[in-house]
């Protein structure tokens, strides 16, 4: 059965305008001019396909169900109160045996020695591994395995590839005067970053039915597992934290620059008292109250999923309500602007109501604004949650994230000899999301905004 | 002059009221005392009476606003809001939850936190520009380009990674300077280097990345057409024009941020055991000290004004167009 | 020395079949063969409208292109020297001693944190001079500015825009250059700053015996100064001939339109049109500006934007307002189209006094005057396609149309204002200034208004679209029997179309009645200081 959390919900809500921004773009042939810069660069496209490979990820990690299972005293088929998810279904032979303790990624055996009871002799040994990293299934060589796995994902991926670029370029493939070599050259960089992509996650996903591509942590966890786990929560934050934050800061600022006086200085004193206070210092005070509150009401967060949940939401709520106050005054300046503009004054000349001059010609003309203010906080955002997480005042602890894995880390560092690959792999994963959303938010940036845009045109 | 300054310092009143009554409201209004007290005793099996004595070592046993069992002015000072909100507008900070004076420890832990701050940004300030210039010069030939990508992945990657990773290269693996601790006098210096170090090279991707848009702004208008009309060389158009201009924004941007250096950096000072504002914040955070916390956030919003008056009369300094009134 | 080189001997430069580029994914050529020489001493005026490549060519002369521009072919002689193959090093000495440049916003051209006398410091870079401080106040005093020692001090803000020009004239004589290259130099001062800079331009020519290309859309101002006309068109030089045959006698058709297009030939006084009619009235109206108020909210000090003015048009005529920047024309646009509140005083429109009206009444009233935005391209949204922006006004003027009606309308006016039926899908940035501009009509025709207030609608238009909006709005008016209150600062081009007119000097009307009466035997001061400025076609 389905369940939804409530970030669930919210997730759906952003995939959802998310489609009606691109059904409304292709109607409006000057916004999408603008998209097409981003497609045509090359930087662009790359980054919009990993990008949505990780949205792919989070999406399929938001689908949640409970699974029903038959109770053998009351005779009747009972819900779990464990829920899943469509990307834990997909993983699953990632996460369904736990090995003891930590093992270092490829390894055969744990990571540290424990006495083992052999013929009555006790001795200090590496256990072996009892799930994985022992059953080489093409070799008896690790490496030369390996390597024939590899082959195996090069030649799968190639031929999905072909299929999905078939799908999408079939009417230029079978055009006449058209050649298929020719229509590839013009999509090369998005026919390598598809091969690319679809390349990694078929080798870590063939790999990992074999190995712990990135080791064990210390309850013997595959760290693979978690990372990928760990990208809803960073793609969360960096969505819906913006997504809480815009209707205030859309609303606010174009009433204050636009209608100016009174309303003017209330909103202005309220983001300049909000802004003044350091922003850490406020997301932890709100955040502390928050564990608190939660503390002391046990009773209405029982589902220890709704409860990580609710906090990872909070969190959404608390980042958003704190950081509307720049976007606030940018589109305050800018609506300020717009009223002294010609078309604005000419509506105003046939009498319309400052609601429709709003609705027509202020909000369209701020929209690149608010587009790249999003992009641009989004990397910001992600990178945050893991210091917040290191303060312990981010997610949940038994949430999922690359800010809980590092913290975790912690002690891991000291250990001799050290185990890096938790860390590791935490700081890769953020470092890949956050790498192609600052590439990409310095496309949009381009592209939308109209200053830069004079170079191209 | 002076009066724009005392008009600006009158601005900043509202602003100071305001903050005070967001943080009395998060502390004391959606949690009350007794439910603080209990999350610091131990959720379960805590009687009413070492509640009440928690509440009345710390000074939380008033009422929040009016107090009905006293009289006349005491029925307002004998309250939460007077004895621990309003008594920040005159710098009593109080005691933490944990017997401690924060004033005193204000006082003792803002020098190890400027020594970190105040080197990191001068010798981060110095290289960005120094990157961003170079930059700039060599604009739009691949030098640019690839610094411009170079910078984006220094940009891409968190803080903790620096931290972490400068901590056991330099530490762990080459014994340059101790992992973590500080000592007063010049023996600090060995403890300082990493810190500062590692914040440098994280403020470098976003600082110069920063630093040569606004150069690059500079370099596309009008009058610097007019410079190289003169038959100036492109260093010297750089350096006396472009540079002049853009140093309006630069400087302005760091001005505002030079009080609130006194806070120190969170994650810096408690990875490397500095004894400053940030750990101190830190530490507060995790041992849910609210005291403490409250003050700090009322000291952050002091500096932070200061700093925005600060940047004000910079302005009228470097930039002639600007006349306060 | 080849047969080319002794050829060029006479020449100080000369430009040979210059070919330039812009990078990008069409490579858009942007001059197209270029050639012409400038004599020693003479003054040649490059002549076209914007997009020609005007400030193009100056640009490769002076090699201060964009990077994105790139010079295909050709070759630019300067002094015999081959200029576009020497090193930058040469170049700037070039710059430094030869040629110099003054541009057409002084507003932009000067540095804003560096004061007077740094800027023309660097002017004299490599100049020996024991006193250069008073060698750069005696350059002040030369191009005309007074208290030199005092402004030396002065940073630019605190400059006026004509100063700012004098001071960049100041910066570019400095060393004596052989050529000054000045484009548009006047274009975005007032007329009577733009004779003195004029005239300081042709007196600085005779003592510094230096060459000047001098780059104008304005054919009036080239007629003043230039020994020789050179006209672009598209990139490409359609006419180079001497001055006087130029405007006596042009050959190329291009030339001819612009000559005609300059020449406000027609006057309309349709006398027939006019009957007894109050459409405007406006009396004793002040619009007062308060000054920033202080802390305690009290407003001292106003500007007087509008100070006391009254007008009276009359049903189907022509008013036209008369003024420098800054005299308070536009104010009374806005005052009475309700986008400023005016102080005190009365405007009346049909006889009915719209201050004082209610609001839903207002909102009826509305229709029966428009207006018209100086700036085509700022007002039209960008985002709204060209159908949604035409029927904006009726949609909320007239809401009782109904759809098949509206489509109706729009086709009209589009018939009317020339524009093709498929535009109504288009955006604004598809169509040219002009058309933006017809656009802007259109919009406002739509509502069959009484009266239209056109704000400077032709001043952003090359000078042959120009004629081409006032031909359709004297065609409107002819047809429509509407009334204009035309506001512009070309005193010539009002005198050929309005029937009265009022001069404004610092938010006063100086002189007002009729346009025959004020142009011919004019009773002010101010407004005889302004005729004489005009620049005409000699």
């Amino acid at each position: 059965m389905f369940t939804f959390l409530l970030t669930d919900i919210f997730f759906y809500i952003i995939i959802i305008s998310l489609i009606m921004y691109v059904a409304y773009v292709r109607k409006t042939p000057d916004i999408l001019a603008n998209w097409l810069y981003v497609f045509r660069s090359r930087t662009g496209i790359l980054s919009i396909v990993v990008l949505s490979f990780f949205i792919i990820t989070a999406f399929l990690d938001s689908i949640h169900i409970k699974n029903k299972i038959y109770n053998n005293n009351t005779k009747q088929y009972v819900y779990t109160s464990e829920i899943k998810s469509f990307l834990d279904i997909i993983l699953s032979p990632m996460h369904e045996n736990y090995e003891k303790s930590y093992s270092a990624p490829f390894s055969s055996h744990l990571y540290s020695k424990e006495t083992v009871n052999f013929n009555n002799i006790d001795k200090r040994e590496y256990p072996r591994l009892l799930y994985k990293g022992n059953h080489n299934k093409y070799s008896n060589n690790k490496i030369e395995n390996i390597a024939v796995i590899s082959l195996f994902s090069i030649i799968k991926s190639f031929f999905i590839c072909f299929l999905i670029y078939m799908i999408i370029f079939y009417r230029t493939i079978f055009k006449k005067n058209n050649n298929f070599l020719n229509a590839f050259n013009n999509n090369n960089v998005l026919c390598t970053s598809f091969f690319i992509i679809f390349f990694i996650i078929i080798l870590l996903y063939d790999l990992s039915t074999q190995y712990y591509v990135l080791g064990t942590d210390k309850v013997g966890v595959d760290v693979l597992y978690k990372s990928i786990k760990s990208i809803r929560t960073g793609i969360l934050i960096g969505t819906l934290t913006t997504i809480v934050m815009l209707p205030f800061a859309i609303f606010l600022g174009i009433f204050a620059g636009y209608i100016g006086g009174f309303v003017d200085d209330i909103i202005q004193y309220i983001y300049t008292t909000l802004n003044s206070i350091p922003s850490v210092l406020l997301i932890a005070s709100a955040i502390l109250m928050l564990q608190v509150y939660m503390a002391n009401n046990p009773h209405e967060f029982e589902n220890i999923y709704e409860r990580a949940d609710l906090r990872l939401f909070f969190l959404c709520m608390i980042l958003g309500l704190t950081s509307w106050t720049g976007l606030c005054r940018l589109l305050r300046g800018e609506s300020m602007k717009l009223k002294e503009v010609e078309y604005v004054q000419a509506s105003q000349t046939f009498g319309l109501n400052k609601f429709s001059i709003i609705v027509r010609h202020i909000i369209p003309n701020i929209m690149h604004i608010v587009i790249i203010t999003v992009v641009l906080d989004f990397s910001a955002l992600v990178l945050a949650e893991a210091v917040l997480s290191y303060v312990n005042i981010g997610v949940d602890p038994t949430t999922y994230s690359w800010g809980n894995m590092i913290n975790a880390a912690r002690l891991e560092m000291s250990r001799e000899p050290i185990v890096w690959w938790s860390i590791f792999s935490a700081f890769l994963f953020m470092f890949i999301l956050v790498l192609f959303a600052n590439l990409f938010s310095d496309v949009v940036r381009d592209a939308f905004d109209p200053r830069a845009n004079k170079k191209y045109e | 002059m002076i009066k724009y300054i005392f008009k600006r310092f009158l601005y900043a009143i509202p602003i100071l009221i305001g903050v005070n009554l967001l943080t009395f409201t998060l502390f004391f209004v959606v949690n009350s005392p007794d439910e603080v007290a209990r999350l610091h005793l131990g959720n379960k099996r805590v009687t009413p009476e070492q509640i009440q004595s928690w509440n009345e070592e710390r000074g939380y046993n008033n009422p929040l606003f009016y107090n009905q069992s006293e009289k006349g002015i005491k029925s307002f000072t004998k309250t939460i809001f007077y004895q621990k909100s309003f008594k920040l507008f005159i710098f009593e900070f109080g005691i933490s939850d944990s017997g401690r004076d924060i004033k005193y420890d204000i006082k003792q832990r803002m020098w190890p936190s400027l020594a970190i701050a105040l080197p990191s940004l001068l010798v981060g300030l110095l290289l960005n520009i120094t990157f961003a210039l170079f930059f700039v010069f060599f604009r739009s030939t691949y030098i640019d380009y690839v610094g411009v990508i170079f910078c984006v992945g220094l940009m891409s990657i968190s803080s903790l990674f620096y931290i972490i990773g400068g901590q056991y290269l330099i530490s762990k693996l080459l014994h340059l300077v101790p992992i973590s601790g500080y000592a007063h006098g010049f023996e600090a210096i060995k403890f300082l280097v990493l810190p500062v170090i590692i914040s440098v090279i994280y403020g470098i991707g976003s600082g110069t990345r920063w630093y040569r848009s606004l150069f690059l702004e500079e370099i596309e208008k009008d009058y610097v057409k007019t410079a190289r009309s003169k038959g100036l060389s492109e260093f010297s158009v750089l350096f006396n024009h472009v540079f002049k201009n853009a140093l309006i924004p630069i400087l302005t941007g760091v001005v505002v941020i030079l009080p609130l250096l006194f806070l120190g950096s969170l994650i810096v000072e408690s990875f490397f055991g500095i004894p400053g504002l940030g750990s101190y914040t830190i530490d507060a955070i995790q041992s849910q000290d609210f005291a403490i916390v409250r003050a700090m956030v009322f000291l952050g919003t002091i500096l932070y004004i200061f700093g925005l008056i600060l940047t004000d009369i910079s302005y009228t300094l470097v930039d002639p167009r600007v006349r306060l009134k | 020395m080849t047969q080319e080189q002794i050829k060029n001997m006479n020449d100080l430069l000369s430009i040979k079949n210059l070919f330039l580029s812009i990078d990008s994914e069409n490579q858009e050529e942007i001059l197209k063969d270029v050639s012409f020489d400038i004599k020693e001493s003479e003054i040649v005026s490059l002549i076209g409208e914007s997009g020609s490549g005007k400030s193009l060519t100056a640009l490769s002369i002076i090699r201060l292109l964009e990077k994105s521009c790139k010079i295909k072919k050709g070759k630019i002689y300067f002094l015999n020297k081959d200029i576009l193959s020497i090193e930058e090093k040469e170049m700037r000495e070039i710059r430094k001693n030869d040629i110099s440049m003054i541009f057409q916003e002084p507003m932009r051209s000067l540095n804003p944190v560096m004061n007077i006398y740094d800027q023309l410091k660097e002017a004299y870079i490599d100049i020996k001079i024991s006193n250069i401080k008073q060698e750069i106040i005696n350059n002040l005093i030369s191009v005309g500015i007074e208290d030199a020692k005092r402004v030396i001090n002065l940073y630019p803000h605190q400059l006026s825009g004509g100063m700012k020009q004098r001071v960049m004239i100041a910066m570019a004589i400095a060393c004596k250059p052989k050529l000054l290259i000045a484009d548009e130099p006047t274009t975005s001062l007032d007329v009577t700053i733009q004779k003195q800079v004029l005239d300081l331009l042709l007196e600085l020519k005779d003592k510094l015996n230096m060459a000047i290309l001098f780059i104008t859309h304005d054919l009036a101002v080239a007629s003043q100064i230039s020994d020789r006309i050179v006209v672009m068109q598209n990139g490409e030089v359609v006419e180079n001939s001497h001055a006087k045959k130029f405007f006596t006698n042009p050959e190329n058709s291009y030339s001819k339109t612009l000559l005609n297009s300059s020449l406000y030939l027609r006057k309309t006084t349709n006398i027939e049109n006019q009957d007894d009619k109050n459409i405007l009235c406006i009396k004793n109206l002040k619009v007062y500006f308060p000054e920033r108020d202080n802390l305690f909210g009290r407003n001292k000090s106003y500007v007087k934007a509008v100070d006391d003015i009254s007008i009276l048009i009359k049903s189907g005529t022509t008013h036209a307002i008369v003024g420098e920047s800054g005299s308070g024309k536009t104010t009374i646009a806005k005052a009475i189209m309700g986008l400023v509140s005016p102080t005190s005083g009365n405007i009346e429109i049909l006889n009915k006094d719209i201050i004082s009206m209610g609001k839903s009444d207002k909102r009826d009233f509305r229709k029966y005057y428009q207006m018209i935005f100086q700036d085509p391209f700022s007002s039209l949204n960008p985002r709204m396609r060209i159908g949604a922006i035409i029927k904006e006004g009726l949609c909320f003027l007239k809401p009782e149309l109904s759809n098949s009606i509206t489509n109706e309308i729009l086709r009209d006016v589009l018939d009317k204002v020339g524009l093709k039926h498929n535009s109504l899908n288009k955006y604004p940035h598809q169509f040219s200034g002009g058309q933006r501009q017809r656009i802007a009509i259109a919009r406002v025709l739509v509502l069959e208004p009484k009266l239209l207030i056109c704000d400077e609608p032709t001043s952003s238009l090359d000078v042959t679209v120009q004629k081409q909006v006032l031909d359709l709005l004297i065609d409107i008016q002819n047809k429509t029997k509407i009334s204009y209150l035309f506001i512009s600062h070309d005193i010539k081009l009002i005198s050929s179309i309005s029937e009265t007119m009022s001069v404004m000097y610092k938010g006063k009307i100086v002189e007002s009645g009729k346009t025959s009466d004020i142009i011919n035997h004019t009773q002010n001061e101010y407004t005889r200081k302004l005729l004489k400025s005009v620049p005409q076609i000699a």
